[in-house]
């Protein structure tokens, strides 16, 4: 089976400064990688390269299409969508119109048909089709984010913060999604999520960051928790920071 | 003669021809020759508005979408108010009041061409740089001044209406031309919203006034909707101008008084929010008019700057505040 | 409006800095260089005059000279405010009608008539500081414009008394002789020239200059904006007074296009096409501009057509301007007004009780209370979202706290703003990066010990060397707009290094940077901690922080759950659960 992402030697830099630096890795079809790192990491940074945000290097490529230095339209052709941290919505235009926008590069009738096919799976947010963006609740926002993430028939979803201030009603609606994105086996997803326990329950694969380098990996078989890669993650920072004598070893007293 | 020459008071060159016409009802009663003359009035106000309005919502468009302020966009108005003159000049066979409504539509369809081009050339390159781009902005402006002076020289052009005359309603009388002025406000703006509603394009100019991250990430590219709107901007503009040319004074130094009052409406407006832009272009066409027939024409121009500044004062970021 | 321009192409916009740049550089030599330039345009003009007396040159240069005041003066508070004023013909307008006014009507010497024009365009300039005090940008361009239109309107109302059009004639000059005109306006230009430049280098200019760039930086360490802006236009009220006093003294007549916005548009254009924040740019752009001008009328029919061509030639082609020169300000080691003496270490110190802010429904902050005493510096951690940034934006003065009150020194702080605080010694940095895009890092620090308000001190120079060092040398004369992000997280550092506030709010110093710079600023704090400044320091890396500080407070759901000496923190049920952290940490270590 072919990957249905490849990152080679993957760079993103932001503002002059490179954020992310020589990753690479593949994600499989119907697979959940869950980036990790502290703030600062470059797991935005990350997806936002992928999505085409920000400059890159090394070689990308989704479905054996190459498209490092491709425009975004391009991206999202080839399946490549990010649902982006903040949600980016737009708050003046109705939430059906927010949906409609998301499948601005299909033929019309394809994304009517589609709206109304998320619209029936979320009566939550039919219900409130015609309100404004900006005045729904900020869980209806976050759903209404992904789902317009979904509305350009993504391959690989990359999802920022999904459940960022959510309450838990939201929180499962968003997991049992991304469950549904993958379940068929052809399309996966790069979640980020400052909520460990949401982001570790739906992972198949954890890819942790730190200082925009990758520093350990972890599968299903590893029983990744909160736990284990908060610990991981501090082994990895004290490997990269050499011992300095005494004064600094209080946390270990 | 409803026209004179340019009058020497103003510095736009800028002096309507049809500024105080009260209403010719001389056998009626005191009474209803006062409602006739509101009326009259009232109808001067909407074209009036409906002048601002062509010429302002464009700039607000563009600046919604791109955060760029055209300052050139009073250009575009001069270049209208010219064109639809060597159009006319140029003896194309194209006569009556068709023959020169077409010509009109020509005059306003090339001052979109003329949008694009200068989007091309330059908004693309330097939207990133508000005070540069405003610096060419004005440099565009009188460069587009000189031009027409050159090729054309100080004194003033005239341009034939596309409807000679008056039209009378009762007592109350309008210029044809004035309220045709209206009348391409009211199949245009409501063409333009449906545009803004229901296309595509429509859609994704709203999308990127709103959230431009958003819009890249559904796969909208901001530049081109930039060019849309600097294009569409140009056009009304450029309408305005070829509307405005018949029953005004052409002279090179009209792109002052477009830029000063779209940038007023624009700004007091709120940046950015179209509705805030239509309401204040009527607002300042009511001004103009009321005060006009109540103190004349320079007391009104003087108190319309007046509120102008009130309005700011009061409130500092626009009456309508910030649209996206 | 800061960041807006491209960044710069040209080497020249740096000074090359000698000398090895922690040192103390001698502002002596300085001065001396800043009068270069009055200098060689009083020589310059004067070997015209002796060249060609009474000619068509010297007519000439005297309209260039009074030109050149006028663009001074927008230069004076556009330059460093990065404000585009449209309107600068009010100033000059209303100061030129006044002049003319006076003399031709009530018959005052010409000098006192001048006078009053200055006099005039100064309290304008003072009006229209207190009119935008609250507008910026596009607003602040559109109010110029609209009080120039007024004036212009008004003019035309009262043409009875102002002549309308034709304006105020029969003005009687300010010298007889056409040598006396001349020497007036260029001794007057060289004096403006000395004034501007001099404004544009003290620490008001500098001030106004870093507003300019970063407004809401500027007020977190301090800056009086009101009154900075205050300051500046009143300065180029009163010069523009002086150009429009001029113009009509020497001319003869004040006419309605000294008030028009033919006269605003051509002094922005001059202003900025020499270069916005630039004196020698825009006297440059004056003279050259206006030779030019003077060159096509002779070779051309067309002359007017071929100028306004190469105006926009040169906007598009030199973005930054003519000659991009902006002023420079060195680095005090010292500040020159000693107030007090050093952070007292028995007063008082920070106290918050009972703390409440909400957003929206949600709780950020919920009855917290907390009390540092003078010269601790204590950490607080917790989840994301947990209120730590908020909590300290609720001491800075950034965000008001809805119930609850802070106090510093004994002194509850209550409705001050951020400004006023920071006055008071209070300065919190951010967790994003805020800096002054075209100022250097030395510049940067000029700014902050233009802010000190305390006494003479030592600069902890090895700690600041320390910090500079960390991207090697490269950055030392370049705007930081053109280095990476990090550098600028270090300034904001080192800015407090250079004027140590008496309490360090630190947001996430250490967040995406890399070891060496981590171990920089881990210094500078320990130089701090040693001044006596006392810290609240919110940071994920524990490591560090717990090398940093004594004591831990932790923080969920905008309450403080728990606090604890560093040493121990980890081991309390409580932190672990919101951690998500189950059991003992293993083998670390």
């Amino acid at each position: 089976m072919t990957p249905l992402l490849e990152l080679l030697e993957f760079a993103v830099t932001r503002l002059r400064t490179p954020v992310v630096r020589g990753l690479s890795f593949t994600l499989e079809p119907g697979e959940v990688l869950t980036l990790v790192g502290r703030n600062g990491a470059g797991k935005s940074s990350l997806l936002e390269g992928i999505a085409g945000l920000h400059a890159t290097s090394g070689e990308l490529r989704c479905g054996g299409r190459p498209l490092a230095g491709a425009a975004i339209p391009e991206r999202l052709r080839a399946g490549v969508v990010l649902c982006a941290e903040g949600r980016s919505l737009f708050p003046e235009m109705s939430l059906r119109e927010n949906l409609l926008l998301g499948g601005y590069l299909a033929p019309r009738d394809a994304a009517l048909r589609r709206a109304e096919e998320l619209l029936a799976r979320f009566p939550l947010l039919a219900e409130r089709s015609a309100q404004k963006a900006g005045s729904l609740s900020g869980g209806e926002q976050q759903l209404l984010a992904v789902c317009r993430a979904l509305m350009s028939g993504p391959r690989v979803l990359l999802l920022d913060e999904p459940t960022g201030g959510l309450a838990p009603l939201y929180r499962g609606a968003i997991a049992a999604l991304v469950r549904e994105v993958v379940a068929e086996g052809e399309r996966s997803v790069i979640l980020v999520d400052d909520n460990l326990d949401f982001a570790l329950d739906l992972a198949d694969r954890v890819l942790a960051l730190a200082g925009g380098r990758e520093v350990f990996r972890l599968t299903r078989s590893d029983r990744p928790s909160a736990d284990l890669i908060l610990r991981e993650l501090l082994a990895a920072e004290r490997r990269a920071t050499p011992q300095d004598e005494g004064r600094t070893n209080r946390e270990e007293a | 003669m409803w026209y004179h020459s340019r009058n020497e008071n103003t510095s736009h060159g800028w002096e309507a021809r049809s500024a105080r016409r009260p209403g010719d009802a001389g056998g009626q009663p005191a009474l209803s020759q006062a409602l006739w003359h509101f009326a009259e009035l009232l109808v001067l106000t909407l074209a009036r508005g409906s002048l601002y309005a062509l010429i302002a919502i464009g700039f607000a468009l563009v600046f919604g979408a791109g955060r760029v302020l055209n300052l050139f966009h009073g250009g575009f108005f001069l270049a209208g108010a010219y064109l639809a003159f060597f159009l006319s000049k140029l003896g194309v066979p194209l006569h009556g009041a068709p023959g020169r409504a077409l010509l009109t539509l020509l005059a306003a369809a090339a001052v979109g061409v003329i949008g694009y081009a200068y989007f091309w050339a330059v908004v693309r390159r330097y939207a990133g740089r508000p005070i540069q781009m405003m610096v060419i902005g004005v440099v565009c402006n009188l460069l587009a001044a000189q031009l027409f002076r050159a090729t054309y020289g100080t004194q003033a052009a005239y341009v034939e209406p596309i409807v000679a005359g008056t039209l009378r309603i009762g007592a109350a009388r309008v210029l044809w031309q004035e309220a045709l002025v209206l009348i391409a406000a009211l199949v245009l703006f409501p063409s333009l919203w449906w545009l803004l509603r229901h296309t595509r394009r429509g859609a994704a100019i709203r999308a990127v006034a709103q959230d431009i991250k958003g819009a890249r990430l559904v796969g909208i590219r901001p530049e081109s909707v930039l060019g849309t709107t600097v294009a569409v901007s140009a056009l009304l503009a450029g309408m305005a101008g070829a509307l405005a040319a018949p029953v005004r004074v052409v002279v090179p130094e009209l792109w002052t008084f477009a830029l000063l009052k779209s940038f007023t409406i624009v700004i007091v407006g709120g940046i950015g929010s179209l509705g805030g832009a239509l309401a204040t272009a009527y607002a300042l066409g009511a001004v103009e008019i009321f005060g006009g027939a109540l103190f004349g024409e320079a007391e009104a121009e003087f108190i319309a700057v007046l509120l102008a500044l009130v309005a700011l004062a009061a409130r500092p970021r626009g009456v309508a505040g910030e649209w996206a | 409006m800061s960041g807006l321009e491209e960044l710069p192409r040209d080497r020249r916009w740096h000074q090359r800095l000698t000398g090895p740049p922690w040192q103390l550089r001698p502002g002596v030599s300085r001065r001396g260089r800043r009068l270069l330039l009055p200098l060689l345009l009083a020589a310059v003009l004067a070997a015209a005059e002796l060249a060609a007396p009474d000619s068509f040159l010297t007519d000439l240069l005297g309209t260039a000279c009074i030109a050149g005041i006028m663009v001074l003066s927008w230069t004076v508070f556009c330059g460093p405010t990065r404000e585009i004023s449209f309107g600068h013909a009010f100033f000059i307008g209303s100061a030129g009608y006044l002049a003319g006014f006076l003399q031709a009507r009530s018959s005052w010497n010409p000098w006192s008539a001048l006078l009053a024009g200055v006099g005039c365009g100064l309290l304008l300039g003072a009006f229209v500081a207190l009119f935008t005090a609250r507008h910026r940008g596009l607003y602040f361009s559109m109010v110029t414009m609209a009080l120039q239109l007024t004036l212009y309107r008004a003019l035309f109302l009262r043409s009875d008394l102002l002549g309308g059009e034709e304006g105020i004639v029969g003005v009687r000059s300010l010298a007889a002789t056409r040598t006396g005109i001349y020497a007036t306006v260029a001794a007057a230009l060289v004096a403006a020239c000395i004034v501007v430049d001099a404004f544009l280098c003290s620490r008001t200019g500098l001030l106004l200059g870093a507003t300019g760039e970063n407004e809401q930086l500027a007020r977190s360490l301090g800056v009086r904006v009101a009154l900075l802006r205050l300051r500046g236009l009143t300065l180029a009220g009163a010069l523009a007074g002086l150009g429009g006093g001029l113009y009509v003294l020497t001319q003869g007549q004040a006419n309605a296009e000294l008030a028009s916005e033919e006269i605003s548009i051509r002094t922005l254009l001059l202003g900025t096409i020499g270069g916005l924040w630039s004196v020698p740019g825009a006297l440059l752009s004056v003279f050259a501009l206006q030779g030019v001008q003077a060159a096509l009328f002779r070779l051309t029919r067309q002359d007017a057509l071929a100028y306004t061509g190469l105006l926009l030639g040169l906007v598009l082609l030199l973005p930054r301007g003519l000659l991009p020169l902006r002023p420079r300000w060195p680095r005090q080691r010292s500040c020159p007004r000693p107030t007090t003496l050093g952070p007292d270490h028995d007063a008082p110190g920070l106290m918050l009780s009972d703390l409440g802010v909400r957003f929206g429904g949600v709780k950020a902050l919920d009855g917290v209370s907390l009390e540092v005493v003078r010269g601790e510096s204590i950490g607080l951690i917790g989840p994301n979202g947990a209120g730590k940034t908020t909590l300290l934006s609720v001491i800075a003065g950034v965000r008001r706290a809805e119930i609850g009150e802070v106090r510093w020194g004994g002194r509850a702080l209550g409705a001050m703003d951020e400004a006023q605080r920071a006055r008071l010694g209070i300065r919190k940095t951010h967790q994003q990066v805020v800096y002054f895009p075209q100022l250097t890092l030395d510049e940067h620090l000029a700014v902050a010990q233009a802010c000190w308000q305390g006494g003479e001190f030592e600069v902890d120079a090895a700690a600041l060397q320390r910090l500079a060092a960390c991207d090697g040398a490269a950055g030392e004369a370049a705007p930081l707009e053109r280095l990476p992000p990090s550098r600028a997280r270090l300034a904001e550092i080192a800015m407090a290094l250079a004027a140590p506030p008496e309490l360090l709010l630190l947001d996430e110093p250490f967040a995406a940077l890399d070891r060496e710079e981590v171990e920089a600023v881990c210094e500078a704090i320990q130089a701090l901690q040693r001044r006596g400044v006392t810290m609240v320091i919110v940071e994920h890396r524990l490591r560090e922080l717990f090398r940093l500080v004594e004591r831990v407070v932790v923080m969920d759901h905008g309450r403080i759950i728990s606090r604890q000496p560093a040493a121990q923190v980890l081991d309390d049920p409580v932190v672990r659960e919101a951690y998500g952290l189950r059991e003992r940490e293993g083998n670390a270590g």
